[in-house]
């Protein structure tokens, strides 16, 4: 009951109803009176943001947007009525502390993935404006609680900012305010988006919102994104249970799965097996020797542990990722990642394998 | 234990329960893998749906980060797990993939020196408050004196106001950072109404340490710094109160180019030598890597000392990267080359204009001091960093604060911190 102590309270009404109906009435709640605002909160303000700011929208058309956003909002509501019952089944998986945190953080991240896929272009030329303000000794890039904020590096810790207003009138006229500032072109190579941001910060006299000079640089040096297709899977919602009709199948299939951790990197493989769990918190190692897809020694083996000090580690298996940590001297987030691209593999490999299943039936 | 000695029923519920001993545990396994019977008997124990199902997919999709992968990946200064999660990622995503190509694209263009001209300011009028139309100019500057007088006069009315005259105190407190004269973000700030329990009030900056809190005060006193030598803690209490690294000054002038030890211009190709590069580094037997070069079958890398003397030397290797056999003397300042043969032409690297790689290996001394603070301090990862920037050791300096930062994830002060560190590394 360990990782109900540290869940927030808020999820405590929903995770403790022994009732189905009652449960769902109190998901409906959560999802209704706390998810659901803070995700339409977040989604308008980033898409707003980006794609009336970025100038996207007005290629693109207003319809699409609204629509893709819609979607966006759905898939997240969607991906936290999945996680929230994960927790419901197996409270012991991992305990969200702070659910409207957590909300906010999985809203973040989809408006980023979501905007990642849909303007390639504008979030790279992002990237490079990132780095060189960061990387340049003429200009800085700091925090600030309006966001990121950047202009010439004596400016640095400043919190006043151009208005968007203003640099409107670059984007209103781009030829115009080049011959204004004498520069001849701009494009999105480093030596000219020096020259670029120069004139700029010398142009506003005062430090400029990160996000709002990619929207402006994006139109100097026509860095636009092309009119897209909708985006279908905007994010990876939890996949099917992967079921098998025979014990024969699942064992065939866990040799097939044993096979790939072992083409892992160690790293991985120590990341992924020692907490091992399927994606309802459950854990997996035991299927291994269970299903004689590898014996105990074997894992050992694979994870390049001395024998005897794995068979003593394995009644406390799975370990949490801190104790892990501590094992590969990496941080608990490493762990995580490292773990996150062992699955991304195993799912891409045995996707393949599951689908050649399929097509042999 | 013999196949034909089957397992004991308790055998098997122990190791269904994981409460056997290691040593019964392998005689298990190892009887099970073998034994078709007892494996059958061990199936029986376990749920139906453990063994009907599994699903390995995650619920959120995994992409690099800017702060934490892009930047660091690109500049070669992601540590070797880092560096695992990257290049396993983007071979599966195209996206990433991209981005990382992007950005290590733009990282080697050439980046041409500011020219410095006069770019006209907008013509608009500031934002906010505007000079009312009827001052003219004359009187808008006889104005703005009146009115800055009169601000002086209040803000000194003001402050005698909030700050009556003190009795002298018997026993002098330690000097505050504000004290000190460091111009850290208390300089201007005025509080408007004394502070009835300043131990009690919302420190300045509060940074979670390797399991300490350490906060500066708006006086500028410090907590949790106690227990570091007086040198290292004034030096972080200066980072802190200027909430960025100024230049190491144990790196001095590595990163600057003199001329020497530079292939001829002759040559139109360069290979890209990752590091190290303007550093110094604390270990004696350096690695050198580089990025490959198409078309070139082997590279041979050349190590100079302060003298321009070659005092190593690779020998062709196809690897992309060397490590010397032998420790290089500690407190020399170093320099080293690469050169292939593409097509019958040598390629030698750095070419002008870029700057000689020049490198120096800590000294014997501050090698011994880092090694003490280790054991002292190790689990400080703001101590350490300020420590390992003071000897120019900024790889290590930078990998303590993206520790500081993974603690402290809504801390401006340990990003500002970070991004300091970067800018001189890139410098």
């Amino acid at each position: 009951m360990h990782a109900l102590t540290s869940m927030d309270n808020l999820l405590l009404p929903f995770i403790e109803e022994p009732d189905e109906q009652k449960a769902d009435l109190c998901l409906t709640r959560l999802i209704d009176e706390h998810a659901a605002p803070i995700v339409r909160e977040i989604l308008g303000s980033s898409l707003r943001f980006h794609l009336d700011g970025s100038g996207a929208e007005r290629q693109t058309g207003a319809g699409s947007s609204k629509q893709d956003a819609g979607d966006l909002f759905n898939d997240i509501v969607v991906n936290l009525i999945s996680r929230l019952r994960q927790i419901k089944l197996n409270p012991a998986q991992a305990a969200i502390t702070d659910f409207r945190g957590y909300v906010a953080g999985t809203a973040y991240n989809a408006c980023n993935h979501y905007l990642r896929q849909k303007f390639p272009r504008r979030s790279r030329l992002k990237n490079r404006l990132r780095y060189l303000t960061s990387h340049h000794h003429d200009f800085a890039l700091w925090t600030t609680d309006d966001g990121l904020l950047c202009g010439l590096a004596e400016w640095m810790d400043q919190t006043t900012h151009t208005s968007t207003g203003l640099l409107e009138k670059i984007r209103q006229d781009t030829g115009e305010w080049l011959r204004e500032v004498g520069l001849k072109s701009a494009g999105p190579s480093r030596a000219e988006l020096t020259s670029l941001l120069k004139a700029i910060f010398q142009w506003c006299a005062r430090p400029v919102k990160l996000d709002d000079l990619v929207n402006v640089v994006a139109d100097v040096c026509r860095e636009k994104d092309l009119p897209d297709e909708p985006i279908e899977t905007v994010m990876n919602v939890a996949a099917p249970v992967v079921t098998y009709e025979t014990a024969v199948e699942l064992q065939k299939n866990l040799r097939v799965l044993w096979r790939e951790i072992c083409q892992l990197p160690v790293r991985q493989r120590i990341a992924l097996l020692l907490n091992f769990r399927d994606s309802r918190g459950q854990e997996i190692i035991s299927l291994l020797p269970y299903t004689r897809a590898a014996t105990i020694e074997q894992i050992a083996e694979a994870l390049e542990f001395p024998l005897f000090e794995f068979l003593k580690l394995w009644n406390d298996l799975p370990l949490e990722d801190l104790t892990i940590a501590q094992r590969l001297g990496a941080t608990r987030q490493q762990v995580i990642n490292l773990r996150k691209c062992a699955r991304e593999r195993l799912e891409r490999r045995m996707s393949a394998e599951m689908a050649k299943h399929y097509a042999g039936k | 234990m013999m196949a034909a000695e089957h397992l004991s029923q308790n055998q098997l519920v122990g190791y269904r329960a994981k409460t056997l001993s290691p040593d019964e545990l392998l005689a298990v396994d190892r009887h099970l893998a073998s034994c078709n019977a007892c494996h059958e008997r061990l199936r029986q124990l376990s749920p139906a749906e453990r063994d009907s199902s599994y699903d390995l997919s995650s619920d959120e999709a995994f992409h690099l980060d800017y702060d934490h992968h892009l930047v660091p990946y690109v500049d070669c200064t992601a540590d070797e797990i880092d560096r695992e999660i990257i290049e396993s990622h983007i071979a599966l995503c195209s996206q990433c993939a991209e981005d990382i190509r992007d950005l290590q694209k733009f990282r080697q263009q050439p980046v041409p020196p500011l020219v410095t001209r006069e770019i006209p300011r907008r013509t608009q009028p500031r934002e906010g408050w505007r000079w009312p139309r009827v001052l003219t100019p004359q009187l808008t500057g006889a104005v703005a004196i009146a009115l800055s007088l009169l601000g002086i006069t209040a803000a000194v009315m003001m402050w005698r106001l909030n700050n009556p005259p003190q009795p002298d105190l018997v026993t002098a407190p330690a000097p505050s950072l504000q004290e000190k004269g460091y111009p850290g973000p208390w300089t201007d700030q005025t509080p408007k109404e004394p502070s009835p329990s300043p131990s009690r009030s919302t420190p300045l900056i509060a940074l979670n340490d390797g399991g300490r809190q350490i906060t500066i005060e708006k006086n500028g006193q410090s907590t949790g710094l106690e227990s570091l030598s007086p040198d290292l803690r004034t030096a972080v209490e200066d980072v802190l109160a200027k909430r960025k690294f100024n230049k190491s000054p144990a790196v001095g002038n590595l990163s600057e180019a003199d001329g020497r030890t530079r292939g001829g211009s002759e040559e139109q190709e360069t290979i890209e030598q990752l590091s190290p590069a303007g550093v110094v580094i604390e270990t004696d037997r350096p690695v050198f890597r580089w990025r490959a070069l198409e078309g070139a079958s082997d590279y041979v890398v050349t190590v100079h000392d302060s003298t321009f003397r070659a005092i190593e030397s690779s020998g062709p290797t196809t690897a992309t990267d060397w490590t010397v056999p032998k420790p290089l003397p500690r407190g020399v300042t170093y320099s080293w080359q690469i050169r292939t043969v593409i097509n019958g032409k040598t390629v030698i690297s750095p070419k002008p204009p870029a700057p000689e790689m020049r490198f120096k290996v800590l000294d014997q001394k501050a090698f011994a001091a880092i090694e003490n603070a280790r054991r002292a301090h190790g689990n400080s990862h703001l101590a350490m960093a300020v420590l390992y920037w003071k000897h120019g050791l900024l790889a290590d300096a930078e990998r303590e604060l993206v520790a500081l930062s993974h603690d402290n994830p809504d801390s401006t002060v340990a990003t500002e911190l970070l991004r300091s560190l970067r800018s001189l590394r890139r410098r």
